[in-house]
């Protein structure tokens, strides 16, 4: 009966066949689609974090990266010596300061040459990253179904803002880059090539001006950390002092110095505007002034308790100056916006392998860290306290009692801790006062002495955004994204180039700060004194927090300030008269900086370059010039 | 006589049917309960059926004469013995009688006893693999007959494990290597991966770590096809595709078979792209139960391990690099006009400027760190070693040796209707860091403990009806720290022999100074690092089923296979942060008295409990249908048609959804007369990963033979006494990118946890701060995607000489791996989707194996052999989605071999100060006249301003350059050399050749085997950690560089100066050829069988040594063990063995 064996195996074939056609297709679950995300107020929340986390970033040395303090890049920080480049490989900083960019080693901050297998296009693609998931939201958020308009709209103005400031970090790096204003497709050619200088600024603010309409003036206290309408007056004010600033409306007399920077034809467009006009100076006094005019209603003003100095000896919030508490006290009112993915507390807390902290001091964790030297270069742009100019002598006796007496700006004994200075109370055989000397005279090298790299002596470690009060947590950081103070400082800058010279409102604007510095005032100066005394006073109220790169780009200042020995200080244990400990101190040299002109504008990475879609899709592949 | 078919029990043949019918129900009972409830039914159905065996072949011999039985005849009795030519009883040899048409086997002994009737019956004696013997009866009593090897006939009846079925060897068409157990276990290793190095023609192996637990090879057939990396080969354990081969006892392997081509592959389709290794498990024989015991133990030791200099070299060194870069930061300074310029302004800052800098004092105390006394017995003054140590880290980190034992018992025999084979195995494996210095130091230890336990058994249900259940599982247990890829890198590589005492008395110290745990690397190995107990169980399980189907037409079978394989992994943990001290000076100033001050609190240590680590379960079903028959003694016709199912679930997959595989297969050969030979295989498989309509691939191949030899005409020769030509032409796939699924679906989102870059955020002030986590755009879909094909094609000849003394294989392969599934790489990077794989890109990989085999026996004591296998493979990039610069295209890999890496273009180095500047009388550079660089053509060249290039000016990125700086090529010619100046360049790291070469003899019972393996063709990046990097460990290699002055006494120069440019590090210098040739393996063994082991029942013994990876021969072999180069990880072992096998 061949039948019945038959039946058999076709019982069989039947058996196994009938579940093959369902068996290879993807069962249900598992997956979410852009539908379900989009659907509700609980969901699409998570997008909108992704958002914040790409977009809103500090730049305060985070977590798991290996990325410095940003002013690695100029003549505020000095790591290590050169031979021991790996501390601040993560943003190419010595390849950068030798003079030695390439394409591919281009210090664009995006999450610096770290790379993630879905971020192509190198530290670009991580600003691009961000804009796409702005772009995404932004078309989508209107399918959430259990959300009011004003709830929509809302969360469309953060999108704005993000997209936009991201476009902003883009352009600070590299001049005109590609506008992306919607999700492309990866799938056929893309004709989105680089715009011009004049269109990326006017898009900037064209975004900020629909955000401001767009976004609430103040927020809950459980949503701080969120975008407010401030906060695009802001950018757009940020963006639009960059463009009347000499890098994008360059003067005539200024054209000489950037010339090996620009291609001397049509292409020029994408780096700069075609012709000067003054009148971009008045666009930014007023975007600055829009700030400053709305940042009552927002519950914004200047952090002036009127108290200058933060106390030596302490480690409380009740000792500090001002200044120092901007940084430290949490969602102060001087605050704008700042980047609360910083204090995360899992992210700084326990883990021990979090490299911000090691990076970006020594004394913070007091161990094995690096210190962030100031050069002396830029020391010395710190005035005394009579606000007249400061030269550092050769050497001296004593550093701790010797650099009390320079009686500097009192900013610069809130951002520098020094050898000998009590930086928080011991705790064990940690903290207490600062030991970087290197042993002499029968003193063994102070704990702190070495960078990691044998005892240096090196005696001036920045510690701004580095934990000291409240018993050394690192959770009150929050990285200023905008902090009123900038807006003050824009003002005063662009009302003195508008009107060739300072007047009494523009003053006003400086001196305010100067006064909750515990800096006499500025007066009597003409235009260029004025210039100089507003970019001065920019440098030392922002220093550290990220201003020092683009503002030496855009006053075209970098060429001249950063090709420079940079110096510092070391100090050596000797033994004073009564035999106690004097840390006696020398100028040591740490590198010679290099600034080629071409630095002004940031290569674009190979790889981007050799897609071809950067420049006019012919002879010109998009590249910087120089590069 | 006539000879009288006895009636078939049971006439008629619907009993037959019936029981079929009844057997397949057994069938579907076992497949759907594959825990094996049915064996009671088994049994039953097994006792019903063995009645109609017996029905065909018996025979009884009738005189029909005399209408009686044999046996009114006189006759007589032979007896006899039959041997072979080392004199061992050949058993089971037929010895038969054409006068009575008679026949006896031969016993154990290998003796018979015939009857003869007559002086001139004609006698013949055959053997399986002999040549057969006649004789005449004649006057003989007593008899002993040497029966000789017939070599080809042995070889060519052997069976070849192919894909779903095996073949006689003469009649394969296409390229497999096979390996055979007696090799297997030669190894004392760890894993099955490693024991294949040499062994097989078309096979490369690379180990790339010696850590017990992780030492596995990988493996690559044929070398690579893709550029994607996934490149490994489809595992195929008793038919059933299981990836976890390497944990199997070697004792319980019959086999292991390499397919190469595609027509070995064809049936495997969607996941034969890359070779398949088929692993057959011993299976019982039917005889007396025989029972086999072995036991080894081995030491085991780094085949080279890092040699670190010591304190005073370390300083020296230091000192050296320092001095040499004050001519880097310093030559272009716009004061130095001329050389004395320099060295003025050098002799004034130098030491100021350093880094590193150690003075003529403490070099003198890093001199003495191990003299306590001068030679007059006063104390050394500068004798401290506390403050200035000098220790050997690799003493106090590393033991020497570290033991491994293997042992197994196995037992195999079976009557009629029972065949088993038992396996019991145990392997322990130590490793080689110390941890008796530490808390949990034998869970720190790395050390793997390994079970296995196979039992396959055969149950003949009748004749025609077989089941076969494999059961095989192991278990592992696995040790150690946790972050030992750390202890490598860092702690290691970090620890200077100056940085910290290490431990006194027991205490863990630090310079009270600097209490920097990282200068304490044996501090840090205790303190940072976890320790691990993992705990995996594999259980592989296979039920098939076989009935032949003779009765609807001879040599139809039917096969069901299923099989149930699961996994599970358990780990638990734990840690101890021990204190350490800072060691400061005595103030009563001895140094050798130094204080102790606690620098951690005590903390208790932790122990986790287990938690899941990772498992996994699969589910296979296979149902065949094999037909196989000669037709008139000349066409001999064979079949398969397969279907196959299977599904893998583990948690870990992506959408944690289950996987499956579905698709069939066939293949039909078709031989004439043993001469002419052709075979179609094909598979037609259905991969998740592809849309509907695009899901199933036909992957067919072809294949032909000649066997030359067989030809009428062919000359009856001994030089040539087999030939065989042979080709095939076919396609394989692959569908497999990653962990990447359901490459066709639209739009995933994926949510985020909190890794990095932080993918949530958090909103609120401290005090109502809410983190959300974030989610976002995953892969995007590609609605087109499909199969990957290789299109195969390979030719080959095997041929057999000299008496079948020698035997060559031959292959030569030409494989191009088509619409390679893979990620675009010109996509602009303003788009940021996760783009889907695309079928792009195309791979070119072709080669030649050869493989020869001689043997000879010189005497019936004295056996030799030598065997050896040549692969070669070379790949090429077709094309591949990249984006490259104009002008940059030296920089694509298109073109290029996989895997090629982009390094600056070396040249030597600068050895004297006029290879960049002219030079005045006393020899010293003149700065204002630097030497012009040449191009390509010899001529001196301009940069793009119009200015003569420099030689001077040529350090990477424009970094100063001295002698003893590497020579970097700027191969653009634009003046400078820079990141555009890297080209592709060099081996890889995987070998263009890979060969093995063994021999051994057998003589007196004793036995040699040596086998000699190498690569060529392979070269590694040594620099990957950089050395002369902040304080980090220095090497003998170190010391090998570049001064002037060991330079002109001609000493040895492996590195360039200390000085050298870090960012320039990645050329072609540093590209070190990791060729090599190794003593892989060398076994000497003694075979006795004494009358006293007999009596206890032992057959043979035999005691043995060998020994793994015992000798190196690299060219660079400073810088470590060529497949461990630079010694990144845990290095590779050395093995020396000692073992007994006992057989009963």
């Amino acid at each position: 009966m061949i039948n019945s064996l038959l039946c058999a195996i076709l019982l069989l074939l039947i058996s196994t066949t009938s579940c093959t056609k369902n068996f290879l297709e993807k069962p249900k679950g598992g997956a979410v689609t852009v539908d379900t995300i989009f659907h509700t107020k609980n969901q699409a929340q998570y997008a909108i974090a992704r958002m914040y986390g790409w977009c809103v970033r500090g730049y305060l040395p985070q977590g798991s990266t290996d990325l410095p303090r940003p002013e690695i890049l100029t003549d505020a920080l000095y790591i290590i010596s050169p031979g021991y480049d790996w501390a601040n490989a993560g943003i190419n900083g010595p390849i950068y300061k030798r003079g030695n960019m390439g394409p591919n080693s281009n210090v664009d901050y995006g999450w610096g040459a770290t790379t993630d297998e879905s971020v192509t296009g190198g530290a670009m693609g991580w600003h691009y990253k961000g804009i796409r998931q702005a772009n995404i939201v932004f078309r989508n958020i209107d399918m959430v179904v259990d959300a009011d308009q004003d709830w929509k709209n809302d969360v469309k103005g953060q999108a704005l803002f993000c997209r936009a400031l991201q476009h902003y970090e883009l352009f600070r790096y590299y001049g005109g880059i590609p506008i992306v204003s919607v999700p492309l497709s990866g799938e056929g050619e893309i004709n989105v090539g680089r715009s011009s200088v004049q269109s990326v600024v006017d898009s900037i603010v064209d975004w900020c001006d629909k955000a401001v309409d767009l976004l609430p003036e103040t927020r809950p206290s459980s949503d701080y950390g969120r975008i407010t309408r401030l906060a695009a007056l802001a950018l757009k004010s940020r963006v639009l002092l960059y463009a009347a600033s000499p890098l994008y409306n360059t003067p005539d007399h200024m054209k000489a110095a950037l010339s090996s920077a620009r291609f001397g034809d049509a292409r020029d467009t994408v780096l700069c505007y075609p012709v000067y006009s003054k009148d971009r100076w008045k666009l930014a006094a007023d975007a600055a002034k829009a700030v400053i005019d709305n940042a009552a209603a927002a519950g914004v003003a200047i952090y002036n308790t009127g108290k200058a100095e933060t106390e030596p000896g302490t480690d409380t919030y009740a000792g500090l100056g001002d200044y120092e508490a901007v940084w430290n006290v949490y969602a102060n009112k001087e605050l704008i916006l700042v980047s609360t993915k910083n204090q995360n507390g899992s992210d700084w807390g326990a883990n021990l392998t979090a490299w911000g902290k090691f990076l970006s001091s020594k004394v913070g964790e007091w161990e094995w860290g690096v210190k962030n030297n100031m050069p002396i270069e830029f020391m010395q742009l710190y005035e005394k306290k009579d606000g007249t100019r400061f030269t550092l002598p050769a050497s001296g006796a004593d550093l701790p009692v010797d650099i009390r007496n320079f009686n500097l700006d009192p900013r610069f004994y809130q951002t520098v801790a020094y050898d000998g200075m009590f930086f928080r109370a011991a705790s064990g055989a940690k903290y207490g006062t600062i030991p970087f000397y290197k042993g002499g005279d029968g003193f063994a090298d102070g704990a702190l002495s070495s960078s990691d790299a044998g005892s240096d002596g090196y005696a001036l470690d920045v510690y701004k955004f580095v934990a000291r009060v409240d018993n050394g947590s690192w959770n009150h950081f929050a990285w200023p994204v905008f902090r009123l103070a900038e807006f003050y400082l824009s003002y005063a800058e662009a009302l003195n180039e508008f009107h060739d010279g300072p007047s009494g409102e523009t003053y006003f604007y400086i001196n305010e700060i100067r006064k909750r510095a515990g800096m006499p005032n500025k007066s009597g100066l003409d235009y260029a004194g004025f210039q100089a005394a507003i970019q001065n006073e920019r440098t030392i109220e922002l220093a550290y927090e990220g201003h020092r790169y683009n503002d030496l780009l855009r006053w075209v200042k970098a060429h001249q300030v950063l090709n420079t020995n940079l110096r510092g200080i070391a100090t050596t244990a000797r033994r004073g008269g009564d035999g106690s400990l004097k840390r006696s101190w020398e100028i040591v040299p740490f590198m010679t900086q290099v600034f080629p002109v071409r630095y002004y504008y940031l290569p674009f990475i190979t790889s981007e370059v050799s897609k071809n879609y950067l420049g006019d899709g012919a002879a010109w592949d998009g590249q910087n010039p120089g590069w | 006589m006539k000879k009288l078919r006895l009636a078939k029990l049971f006439p008629g043949s619907s009993i037959a049917k019936l029981t079929l019918l009844m057997n397949l129900t057994i069938c579907f009972v076992l497949l759907f309960s594959l825990e094996g409830v049915a064996m009671g039914s088994i049994e039953k159905g097994g006792m019903s059926f063995n009645m109609n065996t017996a029905s065909e072949e018996a025979m009884i011999i009738y005189d029909e004469s005399n209408g009686l039985f044999q046996g009114n005849r006189i006759s007589r009795i032979i007896k006899g013995s039959v041997r072979n030519q080392k004199n061992e009883p050949i058993s089971g040899a037929s010895v038969f009688n054409y006068a009575l048409s008679k026949g006896v086997a031969t016993n154990e002994a290998g003796e018979f006893s015939i009857e003869v009737v007559s002086a001139k019956d004609s006698i013949v004696v055959t053997a399986i693999g002999f040549k057969e013997k006649y004789f005449l009866a004649e006057n003989r009593q007593q008899l002993a007959l040497i029966l000789e090897i017939d070599e080809l006939k042995q070889d060519l009846e052997q069976v070849v494990i192919v894909g779903y079925g095996q073949q006689k060897k003469e009649s394969v068409t296409a390229a497999i290597s096979t390996l055979s157990a007696e090799e297997l276990v030669q190894s004392p290793v760890a894993n099955i991966s490693n024991a294949l190095a040499g062994r097989l023609s078309g096979l490369t192996a690379i180990q790339s770590s010696g850590k017990p637990g992780a030492d596995a090879s990988t493996l690559y057939i044929r070398g690579v096809g893709t550029y994607t990396d996934q490149t490994a080969p489809l595992i195929m354990i008793d038919g059933v595709a299981r990836d976890s081969y390497n944990d199997i006892d070697p004792y319980e392997i019959e086999t292991i078979s390499l397919l190469k081509d595609a027509s070995a592959t064809a049936v495997y389709g969607v996941r034969g792209a890359n070779g398949v290794i088929l692993i057959t498990t011993k299976r019982g024989k039917e005889g007396a139960p025989r029972i086999s015991l072995s036991a080894q133990t081995a030491q085991s030791e780094f085949t080279r391990k890092p040699n670190f200099v010591n304190s005073y070299e370390y300083a020296m060194l230091q000192n050296e690099k320092s001095f040499q870069s004050y001519w880097i930061n310093h030559a272009k300074d716009p004061d130095i006009q001329t050389w004395n310029d320099f060295l003025v302004k050098r002799e004034a800052n130098w030491v100021r400027e350093a880094s590193i800098y150690y003075t003529p004092e403490q070099l003198m105390y890093y001199k003495n760190a191990h003299t306590p006394t001068l030679e007059n017995g006063d104390r050394n003054p500068y004798y401290n070693p506390y403050f200035y140590p000098d220790v050997d880290w690799t003493k106090l980190i590393f033991k020497n040796f570290a033991p491994q034992s293997q042992a197994n018992a196995n037992i195999t025999g079976g009557t009629g209707s029972l065949k088993y084979f038992l396996s019991l195995g145990y392997l322990t494996q130590g490793g080689l860091f110390k941890t008796d210095y530490m808390p949990f130091s034998d869970e720190m230890d790395f050390r793997k403990d390994r079970y296995n336990l196979r039992g396959n058994f055969d149950f003949d249900v009748n004749k025609n009806f077989r089941i076969s259940v494999d059961v095989g599982t192991q278990f592992v247990n696995i040790s150690g720290m946790d972050n030992d890829g750390y202890i490598w890198e860092k702690r290691i590589m970090w620890s200077t022999p100056l940085s910290s005492p290490g431990l006194i008395d027991g205490k863990f110290v630090v310079p009270y100074s600097n209490p920097q745990t990282s200068l304490n690397p044996l501090y840090e190995i205790a303190s940072s690092n976890n320790y691990n107990l993992t705990s995996n169980s594999t259980l592989n399980s296979t039920i098939r089923l076989s009935h032949k189907l003779d009765f609807i037409t001879q040599g139809l079978s039917v096969n069901v296979r299923g099989a149930y394989d699961s996994y599970f992994s358990s780990r638990s943990g734990g840690r101890y942060t021990p204190v350490f001290y800072g060691i400061s000076q005595n103030p009563n100033g001895d140094v050798l008295d130094p204080i102790f001050s606690l620098m951690r609190a005590e903390t208790p240590p932790e122990r986790w409990s287990d938690w899941y680590n990772g498992k996994w379960r699969k589910i296979y079903g296979e149902f065949t249908l094999n037909y196989s028959r000669t037709f008139d003694n000349k066409h001999a016709v064979s079949g398969l048609l397969l279907y196959n199912m299977e599904k893998l679930f583990n948690p870990y997959l992506m959408y944690n959804l289950p996987k499956a595989y579905v698709g069939s297969a066939a293949r039909f050969t078709y031989g004439y007369r043993g001469k002419y030979l052709a075979e179609f295989n094909m598979g037609y498989n259905g991969s998740e990963n592809f849309p509907e309509g695009k899901r199933f691939g036909f992957l067919p191949a072809y294949s032909m033979g000649w066997v030359v030899s067989n030809e009428s005409f062919f000359p009856q020769i001994d030089l040539i006494s087999f030939l065989k030509i042979r080709g095939s032409l076919g396609k394989v796939g692959n569908d497999n990118i990653g962990g990447a699924r359901y490459l066709y679906l639209p739009d995933v989102w994926t949510y985020g946890g909190s890794g990095y870059p932080y993918m949530g955020y958090s909103f609120g002030t401290l005090n109502d701060r809410v983190t959300l986590q974030g989610v976002q755009e995953g892969t995007l879909g590609n609605p087109n995607v499909t199969w990957e094909v290789a299109t195969k094609a390979n030719i080959g000849f095997e041929v057999k000489m000299l008496n079948n003394r020698l035997s060559l294989t031959y292959d030569f392969f030409n494989e191009k791996r088509g619409q390679i599934l893979s990620y675009r790489g010109t996509v602009a990077g303003i788009v940021q989707a996760s783009l889907p794989p695309y079928n792009l890109g195309s791979v070119k990989n072709w080669g030649n194996e050869f493989e020869l085999t001689y043997r000879d026996m010189l005497s019936s004591k004295f056996d030799y052999w030598v065997k050896g296998n040549l692969s070669t493979n070379n790949n090429k990039i077709l094309f591949s989605d990249e984006a490259i610069a104009k002008g940059l295209e030296y920089q694509a890999t298109t073109g290029r071999p996989i895997g090629q890496g982009l390094y600056l273009q070396a040249n030597g180095l600068y050895t004297s100060w006029s290879d960049l500047y002219a030079i005045d009388g006393n020899g010293d550079p003149i700065l204002s006249q630097p030497v012009a660089a040449l191009n390509k053509d010899g001529h001196t060249y301009t940069n793009q301003a119009g200015d003569i290039v420099y030689q001077k000016d040529l350090g990477y990125g424009g970094v100063a350059v001295q002698p003893g700086e590497v020579r970097l090529v700027d191969i653009n010619e634009d003046g400078v050399v820079n990141e555009k100046d890297f080209i592709r360049t060099g081996n890889t790291m995987i070998p263009k050749v890979s060969y093995g070469l063994s021999f051994g003899f057998n003589w007196n019972g004793f036995d040699l085997s040596v086998l000699f393996q190498g690569v060529s063709g392979a070269a590694r990046y040594s620099m990957s950690q950089l050395h002369f990097n902040k304080q980090e460990s220095l090497f003998d290699v170190d010391l090998n560089r570049f001064t002037q002055e060991r330079y002109n006494n001609g000493e040895r120069i492996d590195f360039p100066i200390a000085a050298y440019n870090h960012a320039g590090a990645e050329n072609t210098f540093f590209l070190k050829n990791t060729s090599y040739t190794r003593l892989k393996n060398m076994e000497i063994g003694y075979t006795f069988k004494p009358a006293f082991l007999k009596k206890m029942g032992v057959g043979s013994a035999r005691v043995y040594a060998n020994g793994n990876n015992l000798y190196t021969w690299s060219p660079n072999e400073i810088w470590g063990d060529p497949e461990n180069l630079a010694y990144i990880g845990y290095p590779l072992t050395r093995t020396y063995n000692l073992g007994v096998n006992v057989n009963f």
